[in-house]
């Protein structure tokens, strides 16, 4: 009973780092229509950040971290996507893919292009008593986070002026200019968010796995899209969800999968959302619609 | 130029003949060279066969897939193991199946072999992925690659697991590689200009307008990726002939972006696009590897070891033709379309030109009892009532009126006859046969073809071949489509546009291009949405004589939505007035002009009490 | 207050307005009238910035309209009501009309709610609740939170039941009343005419008449000339 409880909690705090990258890429997709595949770097960067200043104390280097994420984010927003921003989504996701591409390897040519090594602070290594379970402190840390983190959006979507804008320029965002919303900041914002989120994530999995390496972000941006998609398209709530389920559903394969076949769980968890994608082409929380396929 | 077929003789020739003249042309460099730049060339080679097979795809289809570098693995994976010699194979992938750990083919059959096989996975990828949404298919052939490189990188008994393969044959010399790329350009440009690509361009241009001509999009895309599959495995078992080795990596996201970026610089669209994208970038790229090594720049001022800028390099260059130029260096035409477009500042279909004889269109108009006909359809959403029990009724050879104010359901009623939407309740009849939940292209091989009130054009496809793809989205094979593209653009006075951009037709013309588009999928029930919209008095006037004209000609009932009553009376025998969803009155023209309720509902209270004094 | 010279706008390629000649003085109520697809919401999208114009002039109180995006239009003073309203239906209705609220914004809100208690009421409804009428009302609502020096309606009767319309143009003629700027495009030509001081026919891009209320009601000949010979 212990032991599934305490897979359980292993497969929720995945789940809500996967919920915190996938909400950080659900974001820019419904204020802007783009998917993002720099949100991978998004994340690399920050995780790097920890590592140049590993010397430092912990909560300052943290502080960088997530200065750097939002500092790249809003950069390559200006620099790399508002040329593009009218331009077909096909145009917009090739164009994120050099970003990409660009700030991967500037990582490689200045650090290396091995993976490094980076120390985690004692206190995250260990794990808590409680009651019968023992949890490792990183995981209670990135549950914590989650909840505190989709809390404190949830109320900036909903409680605050920047908030109503974005949701608004979600819907429509012609119309949103038309009432006086400015675009630039919307979109700004919309960014500085996803690259705050993505550097806690980026943080939380250094704190995991204890390596940086200029690739990291390859796999969580796709996470990250795939839970966006099987969560439906433009809603920051599928996106959790979808999130979510990506993370139990991975977490637990690794614990219960046959020795034989744990090397392959990504490959089953990363074909698993195409079989639903085809079942239900508009996601688990995509509307299902009646309306005119025009 | 107007042109039987759908392009010049000339211009299909240097189409073909320039890129294969590109690829000559590097082979002799390679061939000529250091064998250090025999291997460079023979690389960039493969490297174009890969981005030839994305081209096929992403070129046609104007949807991003990341995936097909898994197909290269694939392809790349298995010609090696089968060229391995049986004792290296034991040795690096002990659990592989006897046939192929044994085997120690020669270059050809091992690349027939491994292309065959790549392309047998695209095609059983391809099933469930093209059924994923547009927007999902990028993301689904991206983790599709990663799945490969995942089962590759632990599949350590099978494919050596992540420190790869060594000691293969180092059977590719620049000159089989350059065959093989020539090869991969004719395949290229024969799909792009079969019945099967363009059906897939028009679903590149326009989704909708593609769907109500007949075509199957899940189906199209599935050619088009498993012949991408199939010469991207090429490249990939050639590739690994050349270097020798192979691990997971050679084929995942490094060489995915390289790939892409090849493609998107030299301009996805066309053939030519490929092959320049691909030398350009292939040699930016091997300038800025010697910068890597510290080589000095033009001999001016030597640049110390920088690893990894090739790549950065590569990034900007993607990125800024992303900005700055979109459309890749070749503009997304081939050779023989490079020039400037002549624009043809006539508007108007010239008069004298009359149709040779008077004959049916594609197929023969024949007396078919039934016609098609509404009976109940309602449809409501986001709480508006938009179809309140409507009923219709048109007879085969008939024409019908629909008119109404804006907002009375006339579109809505139109796109539930033509399969677009389904009504909440009531059903369609298309002689005799419940074609409610009848999709548009099911319904358009039934003879039932529409036109949109935003014309809907393929703006990328000339005329011709915007009309022509009409009839190939009912099946009709090319050359036959092409005919009837050419009966129809004459008989609608647009043969002189032929060969111009659908997209800078003036409005007028789209107007008529979208109805040639119907019409060569050879109706017998037209759906025309205001197709006088925005025309000035001459404009309408001519095309109420060519519609009159081409009804005659082609024998087909019509239903005509339109707020020019001059148009409605002279073509349509019956006038159906729909407001707020409901049939106001059906008869004739001059009854239901003269009704009250009628102008009421059109022109308001002021004008039923006759104009003011 | 607003005059366009020479307007061209080209949308996807092909030109749809062809120079079209047009002003506007304040506290002026004017209607444009046409058949589909002559443009009329193609000059009205060039007007708020949401298209591009190719050539021509838009001036507004003397300053150049050309290539400024849609939320300094905006808040320029020139407010649009849509086409099929737009309101933002994942919001309330609360939230619809604080999106456009300006400063503080709580006098003018409470004017408006005066205007249409049937806002007041549904407050906290999610938008997309409401009633074609009640979503007509929102649409207009927000563009007056706007506090515009002029009022651009698109079709706001498109859609909707003779008794709602009704209800709508009241709030238009308590609104022309005390003197607003506005321009008012409608299929609906008798209406608009009767409404408006002054209207035009815009048909094929380009304006073809135009005239005092009584001019044009003087003559329909010259309405069905350039209407697209309608009825």
């Amino acid at each position: 009973m212990t032991d599934l409880a305490q897979s359980l909690i292993d497969a929720l705090a995945l789940g809500g780092l996967y919920a915190l990258i996938a909400v950080g890429i659900a974001l820019t997709y419904t204020v802007m229509g783009m998917m993002n595949f720099a949100q991978g770097e998004f994340i690399m960067l920050p995780a790097y950040a920890l590592f140049v200043l590993a010397g430092l104390p912990f909560a300052v280097a943290v502080s960088a971290a997530l200065a750097t994420g939002i500092a790249i984010a809003v950069l390559a927003e200006r620099v790399a996507f508002r040329p593009v921003r009218n331009a077909d989504l096909a145009a917009q996701l090739v164009t994120s893919l050099a970003v990409a591409t660009i700030l991967q390897s500037v990582v490689s040519a200045t650090v290396d292009v091995r993976s490094q090594s980076v120390a985690t602070p004692v206190l995250l290594s260990e794990s808590s008593q409680i009651g019968a379970l023992s949890i490792p402190n990183l995981e209670i840390l990135t549950l914590a986070l989650t909840v505190i983190v989709l809390g404190g959006l949830g109320w900036l979507l909903y409680r605050t002026r920047v908030g109503l804008e974005m949701r608004a320029a979600a819907e429509n965002f012609e119309m949103a200019r038309l009432l006086g919303v400015r675009a630039d900041r919307v979109i700004m914002v919309a960014f500085a968010i996803s690259g705050a989120l993505a550097a806690i994530a980026g943080v939380l999995i250094v704190m995991q796995t204890g390596q940086v390496s200029p690739t990291m972000g390859l796999t969580p941006v796709l996470v990250g899209f795939i839970a966006v998609v099987i969560g439906g398209f433009g809603r920051i709530l599928g996106a959790v969800i979808g999130g979510l389920v990506l993370g139990v559903l991975s977490s637990l394969l690794g614990t219960y999968l046959p020795d034989g076949l744990v090397p392959f769980r990504d490959a089953i968890v990363f074909s698993l959302p195409v079989a639903i994608l085809i079942v239900r082409p508009q996601g688990l929380l995509g509307a299902a619609t009646g309306e005119a396929r025009i | 130029m107007t042109g039987r077929g759908l392009r010049s003789p000339a211009s299909a020739v240097v189409s073909s003949v320039v890129p294969l003249l590109l690829v000559a042309l590097a082979t002799a460099v390679g061939a000529s060279g250091t064998p250090s730049l025999e291997g460079t060339v023979t690389l960039m080679l493969c490297n174009l066969i890969i981005v030839l097979g994305l081209q096929v795809f992403i070129g046609n289809s104007g949807v991003y897939s990341f995936g097909q570098l898994g197909f290269a693995a694939v392809g790349g994976y298995l010609a090696a193991l089968l060229t391995i010699s049986a004792a290296f194979t034991a040795l690096q992938a002990p659990d592989l199946p006897k046939l192929i750990a044994d085997a120690q083919l020669d270059p050809l059959p091992s690349t027939l072999i491994a292309a065959a096989a790549s392309g047998l996975l695209a095609a059983v990828v391809g099933l469930p992925l093209m059924r994923t949404s547009t927007l999902a298919i990028p993301i689904s052939t991206f983790a599709f690659l990663i799945v490969v490189y995942n089962v590759l990188a632990n599949w350590d008994p099978v494919t050596g697991g992540s420190s790869g393969l060594v000691s293969i044959p180092r059977t590719t010399d620049v000159t089989s590689a350059g065959f093989w790329a020539g090869a991969a350009i004719v395949v290229a440009l024969a799909f792009k200009w079969s019945a099967s690509g363009y059906r897939l361009q028009a679903t590149r241009e326009d989704e909708v307008a593609a769907r109500s001509i007949g075509i199957g999009l899940m189906r199209e895309r599935l050619l088009a990726f498993t012949i991408s599959g199939t010469l991207c495995g090429v490249g990939g078992a050639l590739a690994v002939h050349q270097s020798g080795v192979l691990s997971p990596t050679t084929f995942y996201f490094a060489a995915s972006v390289t790939t892409v970026t090849m493609l998107v610089v030299g301009g996805a669209r066309s053939v030519l696009g490929a092959v320049v994208g691909t030398l350009a970038v292939a040699t930016i790229n091997e300038l800025l590897r010697n910068v890597e090594e510290g080589a000095s720049v033009l001999g001016l001022f030597s640049i110390g070891e920088t690893p990894g800028l090739a790549a950065i390099g590569l990034g900007l260059i993607l990125l800024m033709t992303m900005i700055a130029l979109p459309e890749g260096l070749s503009r997304g035409r081939e050779a023989g379309e490079l020039g400037p477009i002549r624009r043809r500042l006539r508007p108007r279909a010239p008069s004298a030109s009359r149709p040779a004889a008077d004959q049916p269109g594609s197929r023969p108009a024949h007396e078919s009892a039934g016609g098609l006909r509404a009976e109940g359809v309602s449809l409501a959403f986001s709480g508006l009532h938009v179809l309140r029990e409507v009923e219709l009724e048109l007879p085969p050879g008939e024409a019908l009126g629909l008119i109404g104010p804006n907002g009375a359901g006339k579109t809505t009623l139109v796109n539930v006859l033509s399969g677009f939407q389904d009504p909440d309740s009531g059903s369609v009849f298309l002689d005799e046969l419940d074609v409610t939940t009848w999709s548009p292209a099911r319904l358009v091989r039934a003879g039932l073809g529409r036109t949109f009130q935003a014309g809907l054009p393929f703006a990328g496809l000339t005329v011709m071949e915007s009309v022509a793809v009409g009839a190939m989205g009912v099946g009709v094979g090319r050359r036959r489509a092409v005919k009837i593209a050419a009966d129809v653009l004459e008989r609608l006075g647009l043969s002189g546009q032929a060969q111009s951009p659908a997209g800078l037709q003036p409005p007028g013309n789209q107007r008529l291009l979208g109805i040639a588009r119907a019409l060569a999928t050879g109706p017998r029930y037209l759906l025309l949405d205001e197709p006088a919209a925005g025309l000035d008095d001459e404009e309408c006037r001519e095309l109420v004589a060519i519609l009159r004209k081409a009804i005659q000609d082609f024998g087909c009932a019509i239903l005509l939505i339109e707020h020019d009553m001059n148009v409605v009376m002279d073509l349509c025998s019956r006038v159906q007035v729909l407001d707020d969803g409901e049939t106001v009155v059906v008869g004739t023209p001059e009854e239901v002009q003269a009704h009250p309720a009628v102008v009421e509902a059109y022109l308001g209270t002021s004008y039923a009490a006759g104009p003011h004094a | 207050m607003l005059e366009l010279r020479g307007l061209k706008v080209a949308y996807g390629g092909v030109e749809v307005l062809h120079g079209v000649e047009m002003s506007l003085g304040e506290g002026e109520v004017v209607g444009i009238v046409g058949p589909n697809g002559a443009g009329k919401s193609s000059l009205l999208r060039a007007i708020c910035g949401l298209t591009r114009s190719n050539a021509g002039e838009i001036s507004f109180e003397g300053r150049s309209l050309r290539g400024l995006a849609p939320e300094e239009i905006a808040r320029l003073g020139i407010a649009l009501v849509p086409e099929g309203r737009q309101i933002f239906g994942t919001l309330t209705v609360a939230e619809n009309l604080r999106l456009a609220a300006r400063g503080d914004g709580s006098e003018t809100m409470e004017q408006v709610l005066e205007r249409l208690p049937i806002l007041r009421q549904r407050a906290g409804q999610r938008a997309d609740r409401l009633s074609g009428g009640e979503q007509q009302q929102l649409a207009v609502a927000r563009a007056l939170l706007l506090e515009p020096r002029l009022l651009i309606l698109d079709e706001p009767s498109l859609g909707l039941a003779p008794k709602t319309i009704d209800v709508i143009y009241r709030l238009l003629e308590e609104l022309r009343a005390e003197g607003a700027t506005m321009l008012l495009v409608e299929q609906n030509a008798a209406r608009t005419i009767d409404f408006c001081q002054r209207s035009l026919v815009l048909a094929g891009g380009k304006v073809r008449a135009s005239g005092s209320r009584e001019e044009l009601q003087r003559n329909p000949e010259v309405l069905s000339a350039y209407m697209g010979r309608q009825l």
